[in-house]
């Protein structure tokens, strides 16, 4: 479960970093995000990211739980990259 | 200036990669089959049924049979994998009255039962081919690997330096527009799993680091020999001095497993059943994430503790936990899940990379449709190589199950149906065009992967049905992981057939095919 829930958190932090660059937010969000709104996404995306890493710390060692971090990250980043190609493939 | 550096790096990393690639995509792939090397070898001996026991009376069991089966040995000697082996590895020397064609090996089962199980290498040999290679001498094979290695740490590097927007395209997948959706690939792969790829590329040359770079060991011992001694003691058996009742070992690894709160992987034991026996207890190769084992020596009469073995020291706890990182041995579950799937996504990135060269040089060939000999030939090493090696690795797993069981020398033939198998794709290749090559090696290898888990249930008792039946996740993982594989070439070949039936009946937009098919 615990995994689950950190792949979560992976793909949110990514999917919100992805949120805050401005060529793709047409693609996620529908329109382009007014100024402040990216900075809260791109915050937010590290704030999750850096939760995740916390918690995985905590969880299982900081030896192990760094990597399962770093590993969990890649498959959130890679999802979050499946996401948009989903989703600009409607749009275009 | 800062042009002409980013041009030079893309030259750097354009051929260091494309002159290693192929080594490095075997590397890769049989390297990330290696996480799952016990798992393969259960698979590959399926008339093994591990049963699990604890660590101590496992131990314990093995004794008993050497006592029972190789008396008078002057060593005998208790390996497992870890947690996940399947089974128990018991090596012996026999004693001087023993016959000289005794045996002197056996393999026991989860209950202690000797198991007589299909020769085969299983696992261990996609494990070795990944850093030893084959048919050549394994000092050379590793200088060769190592080439490869630091070539591959070049092209990391230099790919970085190349790819200027790496930040700004980190998200950015194009689909269906050609080269730009290759080079997306190569650097989604590459970019979103570099952590993983930059870890594994190092630390794969440290773990051979004293093989590339004898220096600092000769600089400190005048006999290589006494350096490993040191490191990796190994002592003899000594002169034997009267019969002794061997000590019971379980209470020994016990207090073992105590003193460092990690589980016993192995033990040795000197002169069994004489006045100067010894008990040598280490830690499991997954029981911590440096491979540096610690070991306990008990005298193995009274049971005392004689000696001990902490590797300590930084440059050893870095190199240990290096290489331990570089096996991910200590990883249960998830983890080693994430391990394969980031191996997969190096595997992703030479395959890609390779095709990429290809891919942007075809558009400015003179004349598309008698390329020139470069390019003809690493069309044909890139589908030897990345639909060979996978073709190769699935006729291994059909091989083993259907060589016949009791053959002599079988493990022998499994190997070389793989290599056969391999080398048949290069000369498919060569003879066909590459256009057609590759859908059909592509196909091939689905196929195989497909009938894997079909001649496995048609030559076993152990099919996929009957391991879901019986909660067999291992067998069932085994056959699932099959299909996913042959599912996943299939699509590429059922993709590249699509594409060369729709764009010949558009005429024209891939000329190139339907000529030289004409032509040939």
């Amino acid at each position: 479960m615990i995994h689950l829930l950190l792949l979560f958190l992976a793909t949110a932090g990514f999917g919100l970093l992805c949120l805050s660059r401005e060529r793709h937010q047409r693609d996620l969000a529908g329109r382009k995000l007014a100024g402040r709104a990216t900075t809260y996404a791109r915050l937010g995306g590290f704030a999750i990211l850096a939760i995740a890493l916390l918690l995985a710390g905590s969880r299982f060692g900081w030896a192990v739980g760094a990597l399962e971090w770093v590993g969990l990250s890649s498959v959130g980043a890679l999802l979050t990259m499946a996401l948009l190609v989903r989703r600009s493939g409607r749009t275009s | 200036m800062k042009n002409g550096f980013r041009q030079s790096m893309a030259w750097l990393h354009t051929w260091t990669g494309l002159l290693l690639g192929w080594l490095l995509f075997a590397i890769f792939v049989t390297g990330t089959s290696s996480y799952f090397q016990e798992e393969i070898t259960a698979w590959m001996t399926p008339e093994v049924r591990s049963v699990p026991a604890d660590g101590p009376t496992r131990f314990a069991a093995a004794t008993r049979w050497l006592e029972r089966e190789a008396p008078g040995a002057s060593e005998w000697s208790i390996y497992s994998a870890g947690k996940r082996a399947a089974g128990l590895q018991l090596y012996w020397v026999n004693g001087p009255d023993a016959p000289a064609d005794a045996p002197t090996d056996a393999r026991l089962d989860g209950a202690g039962r000797k198991t007589e199980a299909r020769e085969t290498r299983g696992g261990e040999f996609l494990y070795r081919f990944h850093y030893d290679l084959y048919y050549i001498n394994w000092y050379w094979a590793r200088w060769i690997v190592g080439i490869a290695a630091m070539a591959m740490l070049v092209a990391i590097f230099s790919g970085i330096v190349t790819h200027k927007k790496i930040i700004a395209d980190f998200f950015l997948f194009r689909l269906g527009k050609g080269q730009r959706s290759w080079l997306d690939a190569h650097n989604a792969s590459s970019v979103l799993f570099l952590p993983f790829i930059l870890m594994i590329t190092y630390t794969g040359l440290v773990s051979l680091a004293t093989h590339y770079m004898p220096w600092g060991i000769a600089a400190n011992y005048a006999d290589e020999q006494k350096f490993f001694d040191a490191t990796f003691p190994w002592p003899a058996p000594a002169e034997k001095a009267g019969p002794a009742p061997l000590i019971a070992v379980a209470p020994l690894i016990e207090r073992a497993e105590r003193a460092w709160g990690a589980g016993a992987g192995s033990i040795r034991i000197l002169n069994p059943g004489d006045r100067t026996a010894q008990v040598i207890v280490s830690t499991a190769p997954d029981s911590g994430m440096s491979v540096r084992q610690r070991s306990l020596t008990f005298d193995g009469v009274t049971g005392k503790v004689v000696g001990a073995h902490n590797p300590s020291g930084a440059a050893t706890a870095t190199e240990g936990t290096m290489i331990g990182l570089h096996a991910g041995r200590f990883s249960s579950g998830v983890l080693r899940a994430l391990y394969f799937l980031s191996g997969l996504a190096g595997c992703v990135m030479v395959a890609t990379g390779l095709i990429l060269w290809t891919v942007k040089r075809r558009a400015k060939l003179a004349d598309p449709e008698r390329p020139h000999f470069g390019f003809r030939l690493v069309e044909k090493l890139n589908i030897g190589a990345i639909a060979g090696l996978p073709f190769a690795m699935a006729v291994y797993f059909l091989a083993n199950r259907l060589l016949p069981v009791a053959e002599a020398g079988r493990s022998g033939r499994e190997i070389a149906a793989f290599f056969i198998a391999w080398g048949a794709v290069f000369v498919w290749s060569a003879v066909r065009s590459s256009a057609r090559a590759w859908t059909e090696a592509l196909a091939m290898t689905a196929a195989a992967f497909a009938a894997v888990p079909l001649v496995s249930a048609l030559t076993t008792d152990r099919s996929l049905v009957a391991s879901l039946g019986t909660g067999d996740w291992l067998f069932a993982g085994f056959d699932t992981a099959m299909l996913i594989i042959a599912t996943g070439f299939g699509w590429v070949a059922a993709k590249r057939l699509r594409r060369s039936t729709s764009s010949g009946a558009a005429g024209g937009k891939r000329p190139t095919k339907k000529l030289s098919t004409t032509v040939a």
